[in-house]
């Protein structure tokens, strides 16, 4: 007996039907993933799992003949890293290397934190920090003390802000090419309807433990041809240190064929910072040919404490079981240096500048109030109201012109493909109140820096760019624009 | 100096040893992850994971954590690895293949978490169906999938919004530039559709 599901039905859709189907705007602006996710770090769980399951890799890097201009670009490139450590600018190097061209546009905004805690041989730094009072991007890394190189696979365990609630900030860390430092930042965002600044909290940066992940698998030694030919739901053996036990769950006969359920269980919680065990994949059985509809991987909860790992197939009846085994993979975390490093944070309040409107706009049915615009290094700040909006989300975009200073102080107004900057976002969820609060917050990573804005001969990326609050024309609510003169 | 050097070879084994891989196009790339060169298949992750990372939150929302979107991503990409010669890429775009691939990983993790994805009464067609055997029930989620696929536009891109990316049915309005309710009513009429459409077949009653 079976719950047919329209989600199910489309597992397994042809990708040429998703082909022209993008995602909607307001989706692309509402996550900024590439801040959250770090490629390094995808890169290296790859790695290590294909590593691990594949016993020849083709490591195929062939060194090619650099071409001239490759090589000017690499020459000009070494006088500029020589030349920029040479002159400074340290204390921002990671927000730089996180945010670049940002850096360059709120540069006077940023505080010069350099604040240090050594424990057990491992140094944590809090190294500048830019605040706009809502929304904040502190830079840190964590460094040994006599300088030598940490494990490749080295992270932090835990890492915290003390002083707000985990929801409130997203972190990244990430291992510098030479293994010597971990480096990264943390980025706390408050909900702008609580009324209150991050500088209203007494801050505290806390890493707990440093540790590595290791990935391992372990090989089922059970004979498949005797549990299921003997035994149905009974528990058979246990796998020291991840199963708690093998299960084989069902197994159907029909039609000359085997369905087979099986899985392990085991303890949920294990370390801390260790990932649930899976079944990958069977371990290689000459005999066996065509495994139909094998399905790995899926883990159940059968109550709070331990989780089922599960694996179906179906076979020919009678097929000889012995030497297919499943194989299940894991990540364990080992501490490597134990310890807490902790570093309050007193953060300074960047300048912003916000102009008063108090205007009612009429849309449609509904009404909006718009009653202040904040510009802040990081962003552009709508406040104000909808009333009648019965919706928790609105998207919400923003024209104005930009300006970009180049190297010799001079001003140029900055287009995005001739046409005036639009900013886009959406404003946080109200409470589908008659009177919603609305506070919608455009962040200048939206811009794409360099990518696509320019003025025909320049490009923002290595230069400062800001708005002038007076040159916000319009909002955009639903693709209608509202002047704001 | 030695900063310095570190540096600079980093940015020629960068500049260097990627010059192979980074002008190929997605083709190019694949039939490299096909000969296992695992050079092309760095550059794959480099382009692709800021994508599969944000179709992996569009489906999961606030339900994964971060470390729940770095292990699908990474999934994703172990996926194309070991299957890449299953993998019959038609055009030169991995988008739709990985947007898939990103999608059912991530819907097989929310329901591990039990999550749903979407409100039964709109997800489940028909509940308890006794199926003569995987064969039979394999065809009717062709059936289904085929049915859904064939629908004329704009139905076909909302059941796929709606079933597949697990959009909001406020972002499917505003994305196809419809009201609400529009969305909700094609959505209604087309379930009606596939249910009817089981009935005649002798699947469901």
């Amino acid at each position: 007996m079976k719950d047919i599901k329209i989600s199910d039905c489309l597992d397994n859709i042809d990708p040429a039907e998703i082909n022209n189907i993008e995602m909607s705007d307001g989706m692309k602006d509402k996550f900024s993933v590439e801040r959250m996710i770090s490629v390094k770090k995808i890169k290296k769980i790859v790695f290590d799992e294909i590593s691990v399951n594949t016993d020849s890799v083709n490591i195929n890097k062939k060194r090619k003949k650099i071409s001239g201009r490759k090589l000017a670009v690499i020459i000009s490139a070494a006088v500029l890293i020589i030349s920029t450590s040479v002159y400074g600018m340290n204390y921002f190097g990671t927000l730089e290397k996180y945010f670049p061209g940002i850096v360059q546009m709120m540069k006077d905004d940023v505080q010069d934190v350099s604040a240090k805690v050594e424990k057990n041989g491992v140094v944590l730094t809090v190294e500048a920090a830019v605040n706009d009072g809502i929304e904040a991007i502190i830079s840190y890394n964590l460094t040994m003390k006599d300088g030598s190189a940490f494990d490749e696979r080295i992270d932090a365990s835990i890492i915290k802000l003390d002083g707000l609630t985990q929801a409130d900030y997203t972190d990244r860390l990430d291992l510098t090419d030479d293994n010597k430092k971990l480096e990264g930042y943390i980025n706390p965002k408050l909900n702008i309807e609580n009324g209150k600044s991050i500088n209203d909290y007494n801050l505290t940066l806390s890493i707990t433990d440093l540790i590595t992940r290791q990935h391992a698998e372990e090989v089922s030694k059970l004979n498949l041809n005797q549990i299921i030919n003997g035994v149905k739901n009974q528990p058979v053996e246990l796998i020291p240190d991840i199963a708690q036990g093998f299960v084989v769950e069902k197994a159907e006969v029909y039609n000359g064929k085997v369905k087979i359920e099986c899985g392990y269980t085991y303890e949920t919680v294990r370390g801390s910072g260790d990932t649930p065990a899976r079944i990958r994949k069977l371990s290689a059985a000459p005999h066996i040919i065509g495994l139909k509809n094998m399905k790995t991987g899926e883990i159940i909860n059968p109550d709070e404490s331990k989780e089922f790992n599960k694996l179906s197939f179906s076979i020919n009846e009678g097929t000889d079981l012995s030497g297919l085994n499943p194989i299940i993979s894991y990540n364990k975390e080992n501490v490597v240096v134990a310890g807490t490093w902790e570093v309050p944070i007193k953060l300074k309040a960047a300048d912003v500048i916000s102009k008063d409107i108090n205007k009612t706009y009429i849309l449609a049915d509904k009404k909006m109030i718009l009653k202040k615009v904040t510009v802040t290094p990081l962003g552009v700040y709508l406040n104000g109201a909808f009333v009648n909006y019965d919706d928790t989300e609105l998207p919400i975009g923003l024209s104005a012109k930009a300006y970009l200073e180049d190297a010799l102080g001079r001003v140029y107004l900055v287009y995005n493909n001739g046409q005036i900057l639009h900013l886009t976002g959406s404003y946080g969820e109200t409470n589908k109140s008659e009177y919603g609060n609305m506070e919608a917050k455009f962040t200048y990573s939206n811009l794409e820096i360099g990518e696509e804005i320019s003025d025909g001969n320049r490009t923002v990326k290595d230069r400062r760019i800001f708005i002038d609050i007076d040159e916000i024309s319009s909002i955009i609510v639903k693709d209608i624009a509202i002047p704001l003169r | 100096m030695f900063y310095q050097y570190i540096l600079v070879k980093a940015l020629f084994n960068f500049l260097v040893l990627n010059e192979r891989c980074e002008e190929m196009n997605d083709r190019e790339l694949f039939e490299g992850i096909k000969q296992k060169d695992t050079c092309c298949l760095e550059q794959f992750i480099e382009k692709y994971t800021s994508y599969i990372a944000k179709i992996v939150t569009l489906v999961g929302g606030k339900s994964l954590r971060k470390q729940d979107i770095e292990e699908i991503t990474a999934d994703v990409f172990i996926s194309v690895w070991q299957n890449a010669e299953k993998i019959n890429l038609i055009g030169n775009s991995m988008k739709s293949y990985l947007g898939a691939i990103a999608r059912n990983k991530t819907k097989t993790v929310l329901y591990s978490k039990k999550v749903e994805l979407l409100p039964l009464n709109e997800d489940i067609l028909f509940t308890d169906i006794l199926m003569s055997d995987e064969i039979a029930e394999k065809e009717t989620y062709e059936l289904v999938n085929r049915t859904i696929c064939e629908m004329e536009e704009p139905d076909r891109e909302i059941f796929i919004r709606r079933y597949f990316f697990f959009e909001k049915i406020r972002e499917i309005a505003e994305h196809l530039s419809m009201n609400n309710k529009t969305v909700e009513t094609r959505l209604l009429r087309g379930r009606e559709k596939l249910k009817s459409m089981l009935v005649e077949r002798g699947i469901a009653q």
